[in-house]
């Protein structure tokens, strides 16, 4: 058993990144060299996008403070109203797709067409349009917008588990309120603060979809992107994996102080004992704050995805919007009379699914292991199931192409390896879940199962699984709507023959056809939308659940432990 | 007839043996209580019968089927041995028809039958109607029923009971141990009982197992266990007790020793099963607290004290009485007509049959009496106790 879980890691992370490792030292003439690794102080295409990338990653994690923190707490301590509807909204946003966002942020405030700019330029009369979303700042103000739950989940998470205690106790000592939240609620929750500042800013360094997209116009580059266009014709693998090495180190060590501030303790938003701690009474300062996290939802889910639901009825981009420029069905019969599209749609419903059955099977044996078996090596489990997430995308799919597109594999371009990839990158969330659920389900229940003659295989699927299902449930519809729409690894494994959704919606993006981009974007948020509604249906309906359990699942589906989707 | 027989089992978790050399056979029929305090390998003992942990050495047989050894491992599955389980382990996903119906369905039985058995073991357990519901809809007394009805289904040849009821309060506990007991006898079963608690272990066992530091110290039927203790450790695990220091004052006879106890009491104790004495041996006794008889007298006699400590009980009142040349107040238990008061003085009476001579001496287990017994120990200048015949008797 064991074995076979070593052999699965090995496949789909550890060789792959070893590869990375290996090749960043081979030479030309196929010797081993150090000489890659100067390229790195050489290169000033290099220095730029690591300029650049420390760049966004600075801004956004600003940014995100500045959403994450206030929302954080309007929702948790103070008697604002609609605070589950506003913290429903931020996990919401965390399992939009940013890169979808990110295309329709162009279609409201680009430079020439943006329909935000065109408003205001005729509103105030303006010769120029007021803003441009093909900037630095364009990306920063994106990616915050979609980055900042990772801000916001732990850090209302630990304003809740505050002992209110200790904020009475410092009152009752005399202290104002203002010096309570300086002196008492903020350094408890700093951990939490800094936890998913760090996370914010190794996602906004590595992520590749909105950036590329923004960036594109005025040749912006940051790690990822330089790392693709490293991997076009002609390829430069090794100087790819000699930029990858340094930054899965660094990677790594910030996700070890991400780890060791959060001590090893889960966030979730559901558990807390509701009215336990002190509110604040915001009075009319209520409108602001409601008007604030407004702005933060409509910004962040209204506006984009509203507009390219828009324009995905529009027959003609540069005129202006009305009747005489409205086709309902025209755009969508037009992405799918396409055969490319109908193809990356089975595509992507194969490699979705297929990569959370083969993560939820892996997941499960990795957890059974450490539950239920006593091997001192149980805790090297639990660190390796962790690992993808300190791999970018960028970098897995660089180790994946090295190790498995040439011979003897000869995966280049196929379904196969862009499997692997989906898989090894769900393993982390996927164990987060199984791991969490499994640790519930005593040994005892499955010990009076064989003790009552039931082998271990009928152990399993009569009682284990079927007390595992929301767990289950929730990890595999989490990852089926982020492998449905995965663009940070697809796009270094496609070759033109594996098409997949997003790359196709990429590449529609990057030729400008927007009307088509608007329709495939408002199926694929469809579909995410209809999996998961489905999903919660079958969360709900759990015969001998206590109805309170059974209401709270939904819930917990979504409040995805934020350290393992990073 | 013999039914399983354990021989030399011995487990470890990393360096520290949790059952070491464990020798125990159990006859047909038999119910025999495993007792000791957690940590004391009484569990694992279990779940290596159960066949959840492998042993590192020795046997296990059942009907002369080896189950366990060297080379040799039945999974669970195929012991026909039922477990109740401490937490019931109840599968919440089922219902109660669906928990107990579990090990005829998993046998293949037929529907009909798997129904008729189902109800007959509902039935056993009283909680026939209740076949619907599911665990979390149970209180704590029924579901410990259904985790009963679940392992008796199945006729086990051996019924492992894991402290089964220690989750629950102190009623229901009492009306499911007289429960327990009912159905062992009326069925027959053969069951192995793991508890630390004295009162279930003295009340359902057939024979009682007495387990410290993963060996077996004393095994006997209930009342002779309790009666006569071989060590201190065993004389305390079945209940208070006082552990007091005594003289052999004249020549051992099969029929007792001539004892002088604290404060100038003598008595003739029966004589210990396993350690040899001879008169002027310093050894240790274990009176429980029931068997000291106080009666209001002066204090010229012998076992003159006076109460430091009375607390009434309703029913009974338990004293702290200060017998001169001990340290520590003796435990005593008197009825409460007729109580004494703090401070009043009383003379202790004890019967012979009630003193037993255990195989270790006070310096080894009453705490904070360690070295210093004063008046006529010290004079004797005999060993402080035959601590080392009790250990290896062990």
């Amino acid at each position: 058993m064991r074995l076979v879980w070593v052999l699965a890691l090995l496949a789909l992370v550890g060789y792959p990144i070893a590869q990375v490792f290996g090749q960043s030292f081979v030479a030309d003439d196929g010797g081993l060299t150090l000489s890659n690794y100067a390229l790195l102080g050489t290169e000033p295409l290099l220095l730029e996008a690591i300029r650049n990338s420390l760049w966004i990653a600075c801004g956004t994690v600003l940014g995100s403070l500045l959403i994450g923190l206030p929302l954080a707490w309007f929702t948790v301590r103070t008697d604002m109203p609609m605070r589950r509807f506003f913290r429903g909204s931020a996990v919401l946003t965390f399992a939009a797709p940013s890169f979808i966002a990110a295309l329709g942020w162009v279609l409201l405030l680009g430079p020439r067409n943006g329909v935000l700019n065109t408003t205001l330029m005729s509103i105030f009369g303006l010769e120029e349009s007021p803003f441009d979303i093909f900037t630095p700042w364009g990306i920063i103000f994106v990616l915050s917008l979609f980055l900042y739950p990772l801000v916001f989940l732990p850090v209302s998470a630990a304003l809740e588990g505050i002992d209110p205690a200790l904020e009475q106790a410092a009152a009752s000592l005399g202290a104002s309120r203002w010096r309570v939240l300086r002196t008492v609620t903020f350094p408890v929750i700093a951990p939490a603060l800094i936890a998913g500042s760090i996370l914010v800013f190794v996602s906004s360094a590595i992520i590749f979809g909105p950036v590329a997209i923004l960036g594109a116009p005025t040749g912006f580059q940051t790690i990822p992107t330089v790392l693709l266009s490293l991997m076009q014709f002609p390829p430069r693998i090794e100087v790819a994996a000699v930029i990858s090495v340094p930054i899965l180190v660094i990677i790594a060590a910030l996700l070890l102080i991400q780890r060791k501030l959060v001590g090893g303790r889960k966030f979730t938003v559901i558990g807390g004992k509701p009215g336990r701690q002190d509110v604040t009474h915001l009075g009319a300062g209520r409108y602001p704050a409601v008007a604030f996290c407004v702005a933060v939802v409509v910004l962040s889910l209204v506006m984009p995805f509203g507009m390219l639901l828009v324009t995905s009825f529009r027959k003609a981009l540069g005129r202006p919007l009305g009747w005489d420029n409205f086709t309902l069905t025209g755009n969508y019969e037009e992405v799918f009379g396409r055969p490319l599209i109908a193809a990356a749609m089975g595509n992507s419903f194969a490699l979705a699914i297929g990569g959370t059955l083969l993560a939820l099977a892996v997941a499960l044996l990795a957890s059974w292991l450490v539950h239920r078996t006593k091997a001192r090596s149980n805790a090297v489990i639990v660190g390796a199931m962790a690992a993808p997430l300190a791999f970018p995308g960028a970098v897995l799919g660089i180790g994946l192409i090295i190790a498995y597109a040439a011979q003897p594999f000869g995966l280049g371009g196929t379904l196969t390896i862009l499997l692997i990839a989906y898989t090894g990158s769900a393993l982390p969330l996927t164990f987060a879940y199984v791991h969490a659920g499994m640790g519930q389900i005593g040994a005892e229940v499955e010990e009076a199962s064989r003790s009552l003659g039931a082998s271990w295989a009928r152990t399993w699927r009569r009682i284990t699984v079927p007390l595992l299902r929301p767990s289950l449930l929730a990890a595999g519809l989490l990852n089926f709507v982020l492998l449905f729409r995965e663009l940070e690894m697809s796009v270094f494994l496609y070759t033109g023959a594996n098409p997949t959704v997003a790359t196709v919606l990429y590449n529609l993006a990057s030729e400008s056809l927007y009307q088509r981009v608007g329709a495939l974007s408002v199926v694929i948020l469809l579909i995410n939308i209809v999996v998961t509604v489905v999903a919660m249906r079958l969360l709900d309906r759990k015969p001998g659940e206590s109805p309170r359990r059974s209401r709270r699942s939904p819930s917990v589906a979504l409040n995805t432990p934020p350290e393992e989707a990073a | 007839m013999t039914h399983l027989v354990l021989s030399g089992l011995t487990k470890s978790f990393g360096a520290a043996p949790v059952v070491d050399h464990v020798d125990l056979s159990i006859e047909e029929g038999e119910a025999v209580v495993l007792l000791g305090p957690s940590g004391c390998g009484k569990t694992t003992c279990l779940r290596m019968i159960a066949g959840f942990e492998r042993p590192d050495a020795g046997e296990i047989r059942l009907r002369d089927k080896v189950l366990a050894g060297p080379r040799m491992f039945v999974p669970p599955e195929r012991r026909q041995m039922s477990v109740v389980f401490q937490s019931y382990a109840l599968w919440p996903h089922l219902s109660v028809r669906e928990n107990v119906g579990y090990g005829p369905t998993t046998a293949k039985a037929s529907r009909a039958e798997v129904r008729r058995r189902t109800d007959e073991a509902l039935a056993m357990v009283q909680l026939d109607g209740l076949a619907d519901r599911y665990a979390h809809q149970l209180s704590g007394g029924q579901q410990q029923r259904v985790a009963l009805a679940r392992a008796l289904v199945n006729d086990p040849a051996l019924l492992l009971l894991d402290e089964p009821l220690s989750n629950l309060d102190t009623r229901l506990r009492e009306e499911m141990r007289s429960e327990i007991k009912r159905i062992h006898r009326s069925l027959g079963v053969t069951m192995v009982y793991v508890t630390h608690d004295q009162a279930e272990a003295l009340s359902l066992a057939d024979r009682l197992v007495v387990m410290h530091a993963g060996r077996v110290v004393q095994v006997g039927a209930p009342e002779e266990v309790y009666r006569r203790p071989r060590t201190s450790f065993v004389a305390r695990a079945l209940g208070a007790t006082n552990l007091l220091p005594a003289t052999v004052c004249g020549p051992p006879s099969p029929d007792g020793v001539p004892l002088r106890l604290p404060g100038g009491i003598t008595v003739t104790a029966p004589p210990p099963a396993d350690v040899a004495v001879q008169a002027g041996d310093e050894v240790a006794v274990s009176i429980r607290p029931v068997d000291l008889r106080l009666t209001s007298g002066t204090s010229s006699a012998a076992g003159a004290a006076r109460v430091s400590e009375a607390l009434f009980f309703g029913d009974h009142v338990q004293y702290a009485v200060d017998l001169p040349g001990l340290a520590e107040p003796l435990k005593a238990t008197g009825p409460s007509l007729g109580r004494f008061d703090v401070g009043q003085d009383v003379v202790i009476e004890v019967d012979g049959t009630a003193v037993a001579i255990v195989g270790d001496g006070p310096a080894a287990s009453v705490p904070g009496d360690d070295g210093h017994h004063p008046g006529p120990s010290a004079n004797a200048g005999a060993s402080p106790a035959p601590a080392p015949a009790g250990r290896s008797a062990a």
